[in-house]
C-alpha cells in the first residue's frame, strides 16, 4: 500500500485530523530537532524548539498554500526559528499541559565519545548547505528526491553536497584523532 | 584501531535526536487541543493534473470573459464597485505589505480586525499592536528597547498613517458613505481579463484622487468567491512609474484570536 503523501496529511489536518498532524510529526520531528540543535547547541533546548516549530506549524498550516511543500516549508520554518533563538528572542511560550516529565542534565542524553564529539565539532564547521543536506538525507531515510525536493538542487548537486560534507567530517576527525 | 566509517558515525550522531521522540510527540498533541486551530485557505489545493485542466478552461473563460464585457453584462464599473464594497464588509484581514510612502522602502505584515484591532510586524522586527485597551510596541531584536505599553489609539493609530501615505487608509473606513464616495470619484483606466497565478481574474487600473490604483480581481467577482481582490499596487503618479505600495491579501474574515493584539510583558 502506497504511504500517505505529506499533502494528504496536510489536508486531513486542516480538516480537523490532529492524528495526521501527529503522523507528519514523527516524520519530520528528527530534523527539524537536529536544525534546533545546530543554532542551540543543547539538545534539551533543541528539543523545545523543536516543538516550538511545530506548533507554529500547526497554527500556520492553513497558509500553506502548496501541501506538498510541507517538508520545505517545515525546514524554513526550523531555520528561522534557529535564527531567532539565535538573537535571543526565543523564550519558551509552551503550554506544559499537565505532564510531569523528569528531564535528565543535558550532558546525560548524550552517549559519551570522543569521536562522536570530533563529529559534531566537523559538522558544526560545515558549511550550511553541505550541513542541511547531510541532516535531510539522513534523518529522512536517504531518500534522494525527498532531500532534493527539501533542498531544491538537482541530483548532482546534491551528490556534491553529500559527498563534499562527508569528506569534510572524515578530514576533521582523522586530523582530530591524530593530534590526540 | 577500529575501523570506523563516517557512515556509522553519522548514523550514531544522529540516533541521539530520536530521544524521546513518543514522549515530545503525546506532549505536542495534547498542546494542539490549546492551539488555534488552523483552518484551510479558501483557495482549495489541487492535484497538478486538475489544475492543467481548469488552466485550459481558464483560457476558454479569459475568451468568454472578454466576449461577455464586449457584448454587455457587468460594467467595469460594477465589478469594481464590488470589489470595494466587498473589502468594506470584511470583518478581519491579513495582508503583506510594502511601502515607500513613508520615504523608506518598509515590509509589514499587518492584521486587521473590525474596528480597530491591528497587528503590525515590520521587517526590521518591530511589532506593533493596538487595540480598543491597549497600544504595544516592542523590537525582539532590539535589547535596548522595552515592551512599550499605551493607551489604545482606536482609529486613530498612527499604523493607520501608513496605510494612509500608502494610498489604501480609505478601504478600512467604517464611514460607508465615504467609502462610497471614494468609489464614485474612482475612474476606471483599463480593464482587462488576465491570468493570475493559474486562475481566471481581472485587472482594473483605476485613478483617484491622483493616484493609479491597480488591482488583481477575482474573474468572478459576483459570486460568492473569496477575496474581493488579491492585490493591488498604488502609484503616486498616473503614469504608473512612481510605485507607493503593493499589497497582497493573504486572508480574509480568518478567526482571529484577540492575543493577536497585544504583546504580552
Amino acid at each position: 500500500m502506497a504511504a500517505v503523501t505529506d499533502a494528504t496529511l496536510v489536508l486531513r489536518t486542516l480538516e480537523g485530523d490532529k492524528t495526521a498532524f501527529a503522523e507528519l510529526y514523527d516524520r519530520y520531528a528528527r530534523l527539524v530537532r537536529v536544525i534546533c540543535y545546530d543554532n542551540t547547541k543543547d539538545l534539551y533546548k533543541a528539543q523545545d524548539l523543536a516543538q516550538e516549530v511545530f506548533l507554529r506549524a500547526y497554527v500556520k498550516l492553513g497558509e500553506l498554500k502548496k501541501p506538498d511543500r510541507f517538508g520545505p516549508w517545515l525546514v524554513s520554518m526550523a531555520r528561522n526559528v534557529g535564527r531567532e533563538f539565535r538573537r535571543g528572542q526565543f523564550r519558551d511560550r509552551h503550554l506544559t499541559v499537565g505532564l510531569d516529565v523528569e528531564v535528565p542534565p543535558t550532558e546525560e542524553l548524550k552517549t559519551p565519545n570522543q569521536r562522536l564529539d570530533f563529529l559534531e565539532e566537523a559538522i558544526e564547521k560545515l558549511d550550511g548547505q553541505e550541513k542541511l543536506a547531510l541532516h535531510v538525507y539522513y534523518l529522512q531515510g536517504k531518500d534522494v528526491a525527498e532531500t532534493r525536493k527539501i533542498l531544491r538542487v538537482s541530483r548532482a548537486s546534491l551528490y556534491r553536497l553529500l559527498a563534499g560534507g562527508k569528506q569534510k567530517l572524515e578530514s576533521y576527525i582523522r586530523e582530530k584523532e591524530k593530534s590526540n | 584501531m577500529a575501523n570506523h566509517s563516517i557512515e556509522n558515525d553519522l548514523k550514531r550522531y544522529y540516533k541521539q535526536f530520536e530521544v524521546d521522540h513518543e514522549l515530545l510527540r503525546g506532549q505536542l498533541i495534547s498542546q494542539l487541543d490549546q492551539a488555534q486551530r488552523p483552518t484551510a485557505p479558501r483557495r482549495l489545493y489541487l492535484p497538478p493534473a486538475v489544475k492543467r485542466v481548469i488552466a485550459a478552461a481558464a483560457c476558454l473563460m479569459i475568451l468568454f470573459a472578454g466576449m461577455y464585457m464586449l457584448i454587455g453584462g457587468d460594467s467595469s464599473q460594477d465589478v469594481y464597485a464590488s470589489t470595494i464594497n466587498k473589502f468594506s464588509q470584511l470583518q478581519s484581514v491579513h495582508f503583506k505589505m510594502n511601502t515607500l510612502g513613508s520615504g523608506e522602502d518598509a515590509a509589514i505584515e499587518m492584521w486587521w480586525r473590525r474596528p480597530h484591532d491591528m497587528r503590525m510586524e515590520v521587517s526590521n522586527g518591530t511589532i506593533i499592536t493596538n487595540n480598543s485597551d491597549k497600544r504595544c510596541i516592542f523590537n525582539p531584536l532590539d535589547t535596548k528597547q522595552k515592551l512599550r505599553i499605551e493607551e489604545g489609539s482606536g482609529g486613530s493609530a498612527p499604523e493607520f498613517s501608513l496605510l494612509s501615505l500608502a494610498g489604501l487608509d480609505w478601504l478600512f473606513t467604517d464611514d460607508l458613505p465615504k467609502l462610497q464616495d471614494g468609489i464614485d470619484k474612482s475612474v476606471i483606466k483599463d480593464y482587462e481579463a488576465i491570468t493570475y497565478k493559474g486562475e481566471a481574474c481581472r485587472r482594473i487600473t483605476c485613478e483617484k484622487d491622483g493616484y493609479l490604483y491597480v488591482y488583481i480581481v477575482d474573474g468572478l467577482t459576483k459570486t460568492e468567491k473569496q477575496a474581493p481582490f488579491y492585490e493591488v499596487n498604488v502609484y503616486g503618479d498616473l503614469e504608473a512609474t512612481r510605485l507607493l505600495s503593493h499589497m497582497e491579501l493573504l486572508d480574509v474574515d480568518a478567526d482571529l484570536p484577540d492575543d493577536l493584539f497585544i504583546i504580552k510583558e
